[in-house]
């Protein structure tokens, strides 16, 4: 099938030029038009998907950032200085990234926040390290991100990256005594590559043995009969499978993986995270791993009255709980964003950035974060949780740190 | 082994030329290239999404109601009135139509991608002549092949498909000839309503998702497939489009592992070299209507 990844530029472009472009109903543009950029507001653009494929991992990290501004700003804001907001629909589309990002910093934004995918945020946080804007992704996790050198030293990523997520995922499976280990690669986006990639070499670094492993497109439309059959082929099987994919493609080759037969335990990334993999793989599939970010709303057993008090505040001003981990991370985001704009001489590119990069410990729903130093724009420590799916429910299976990230010479900074 | 690949590329190939005959119908009746195709394949698959605690056969019949509605709805607002208009006024009508629908889709029912829990009886296995193989597979083939073959049938054998084909040879002659357009053109639509909503039943359940924008790629695969296999002729729309998905069963089993995030460059490499020496599609007739 055709695997792309996010497909729509190429018809979206045929369809402007037949100037249907009205149609575009979902377009949702909003944002005040009065100069900004003075020192009594921070004011933050929003550069954030609000349709399309990464909508599911933009939208409600994204309203959980507002809900954390509106609570920053009811309790007197930033040592008095309140937090202002303009968004911009990027419809999941690198190309619009590019332009919002523009029009933002036009409007006079003093910090960027850009999707969540290193692939979407590039755009993005090319346009403002050419202003020296700091630019922050919202929970892009590949490590690229956080790379001063990659797209520039302006760039941050809220996430703790997909070299952590696999690294824990490969210290979590190994702690749990299983020595050999099936990949199965993910081929659509950096994330995912990079997911696989460090999980296979911390997991090889702790003594663990990868006996096999395979690729798949990935995409919206998977298929993955091929290689679960080589898989089930084996002489041996695998202690399990990491499946370095993301939702819904990666619960969609779960399930046809445990249709096809292969029973062994199945572990992979946070970008599987959420109610729909619940829905996706069903109630008969069990022995399923992730390392998340936080375990509430779908998922039981983390006991945890801060996480809870997230989870009721942002259904009071949404409507509906969270359907995914990822929203807190824009909770925290912002958390270390206003932190570190407190203690910044002013709201200046480079006084933000100076403050983003010092010593930024914040304290979380699920404890304490640390942020960005100058070599790493991404969080530097946070505790991974990991979620068991069995029997059509997701319940805590424990939380994974790691102490240290293998060196897999891509240049990644926050290596150890 | 080889039994089991034999089904999944045989499988596979079915649902691809079913998806690929939707594109060629249209096209052969009424020269309209349908990219809103993904939308009736969506529409079907959002009846298996709302339907899911029912039983499975009447989510299927549900989602052929979905897709035909939404077939005759679009064919009437739309279509209807461009009857007379050149192919790529129909074309860029069927995008227009394409992304409303979509957009309607994602603001209304669709936000966020839905998951459809498998259903109990496909995801059970059986041994047949000594391979294992999934229910899935077998329905897929089945229910796919079936299809293929009352096209078939209602084409070449019926009054209706007479009139259908004598209007994709040329159909002003046809109209003079007493062939009613506002009962042909009508009917394509829901024949190709009714293999969208199969072929979106059967994604769904391969799938387990459900999202706004997941009948591009079908609707691509369809086009693909029309192209390949010749758009003037049914029969070569589903060789096409059986081709097309038996290449792609065989190239997931036989590219190394480095290769296969490339899968569809080798794909669209061989169907570029088909196109060279068959620029017409395998089993074109004489002429295609394209402007």
């Amino acid at each position: 099938m055709l695997g792309f990844a996010r497909p729509f530029s190429g018809r979206q472009a045929l369809v402007a030029a037949a100037a249907v472009a009205p149609l575009v109903l979902a377009t949702a543009c909003s944002g005040g038009s009065d100069a900004a950029g003075d020192d009594d507001q921070l004011v933050v653009g929003f550069a954030l998907s609000q349709s399309g494929n990464m909508a599911p991992f933009d939208v409600e990290p994204g309203n959980a950032a507002l809900l954390r501004i509106k609570e920053i700003n009811d309790d007197g804001g930033i040592d008095g200085t309140s937090i202002k907001v303009i968004s911009k629909d990027v419809r999941s589309n690198p190309d619009t990234v590019g332009t919002a990002a523009t029009e933002l910093i036009a409007e006079g934004i003093d910090l960027l926040v850009t999707p969540c995918d290193f692939d979407l945020s590039a755009p993005g946080a090319s346009v403002a390290q050419a202003s020296e804007i700091p630019s922050v992704s919202i929970c892009a996790g590949d490590p690229k991100m956080a790379d001063t050198t990659t797209l520039g030293d302006y760039v941050f990523s809220a996430n703790a990256g997909s070299d952590v997520e696999g690294s824990s995922g490969a210290a979590w499976a190994y702690e749990k005594g299983w020595r050999t280990a099936y990949v199965l690669q993910d081929e659509s986006i950096e994330y995912t590559k990079s997911a696989g990639r460090y999980f296979t070499a911390k997991f090889e670094d702790l003594g663990g043995e990868i006996v096999g492993d395979d690729a798949f497109p990935g995409g919206d439309n998977v298929n993955i009969s091929s290689q679960a059959s080589r898989l089930k082929g084996l002489a041996t099987q695998p202690d399990f499978v990491y499946v370095a994919s993301w939702n819904p493609g990666g619960a969609t080759a779960i399930r046809q993986l445990r249709e096809a037969g292969v029973t062994v335990p199945i572990v992979g990334p946070a970008a599987l995270d959420g109610q729909v993999l619940l829905d996706v793989v069903g109630e008969k599939a069990s022995d399923i791993y992730y390392t998340g970010f936080a375990c509430y709303v779908y998922c039981t057993g983390a006991d945890s009255a801060e996480l809870d008090a997230f989870v009721e505040d942002y259904q009071a001003e949404y409507d509906a709980a969270p359907a995914s981990s990822y929203a807190l991370l824009g909770y925290n985001m912002v958390s270390a964003l206003a932190d570190a704009a407190g203690k910044a001489k002013s709201f200046s590119g480079g006084d933000l950035k100076a403050a983003l990069e010092g010593d930024g410990s914040v304290t979380t729903p699920i404890g304490d974060v640390a942020y960005f130093s100058k070599t790493c724009h991404k969080i530097i420590d946070m505790p991974m949780t990991v979620v068991q799916v069995a029997d059509g429910a997701m319940t805590f299976a424990g939380q994974q740190r790691v102490d240290s990230i293998p060196d897999v010479g891509d240049g990644n900074s926050c290596a150890s | 082994m080889i039994l089991e690949f034999l089904i999944n590329a045989v499988g596979l190939g079915a649902l691809y030329a079913l998806l690929t005959i939707g594109v060629a119908l249209l096209f052969g009746v009424l020269g309209l290239m349908n990219f809103a195709y993904g939308e009736l394949i969506l529409a079907g698959a959002f009846a298996m999404y709302l339907f899911r605690d029912q039983p499975w056969p009447f989510a299927l019949l549900m989602a052929i109601v979905f897709a035909v509605v939404v077939a005759l709805i679009s064919e009437r607002l739309a279509f209807h009135p461009l009857r007379n208009a050149d192919p790529v006024t129909l074309m860029i009508a069927s995008f227009a139509v394409s992304l409303a629908l979509q957009s309607l889709a994602r603001m209304t029912v669709l936000p966020r991608t839905r998951g459809v829990p498998p259903e109990r009886f496909l995801s059970h296995r059986v041994t047949i002549l000594g391979a294992d193989v999934s229910v899935l597979d077998l329905v897929t083939l089945v229910l796919c092949g079936v299809m293929l073959l009352v096209v078939a049938w209602l084409m070449g054998r019926t009054s209706l498909g007479i009139q259908l084909r004598a209007a994709a040879e040329d159909f002003r002659m046809a109209a003079s000839l007493g062939v009613k357009a506002n009962l042909v053109i009508p009917a394509a639509f829901v024949i190709v309503g009714v293999l969208s909503a199969i072929g979106g039943a059967v994604l769904v359940a391969r799938q387990g998702s459900v999202g706004a924008d997941m009948g591009l790629q079908p609707m691509l695969i369809g086009v693909v497939g029309a192209v390949l296999g010749g758009m003037s002729s049914l029969k070569g729309a589903a060789l096409g489009g059986f081709l097309l998905g038996a290449a792609t069963a065989l190239l997931e089993s036989l590219l190394p592992t480095d290769l296969i995030a490339f899968r569809d460059a080798f794909l669209f490499s061989a169907l570029i070299a088909v196109l060279v020496v068959r620029p017409q599609g395998l089993l074109s007739g004489a002429k295609v209507r394209v402007s």
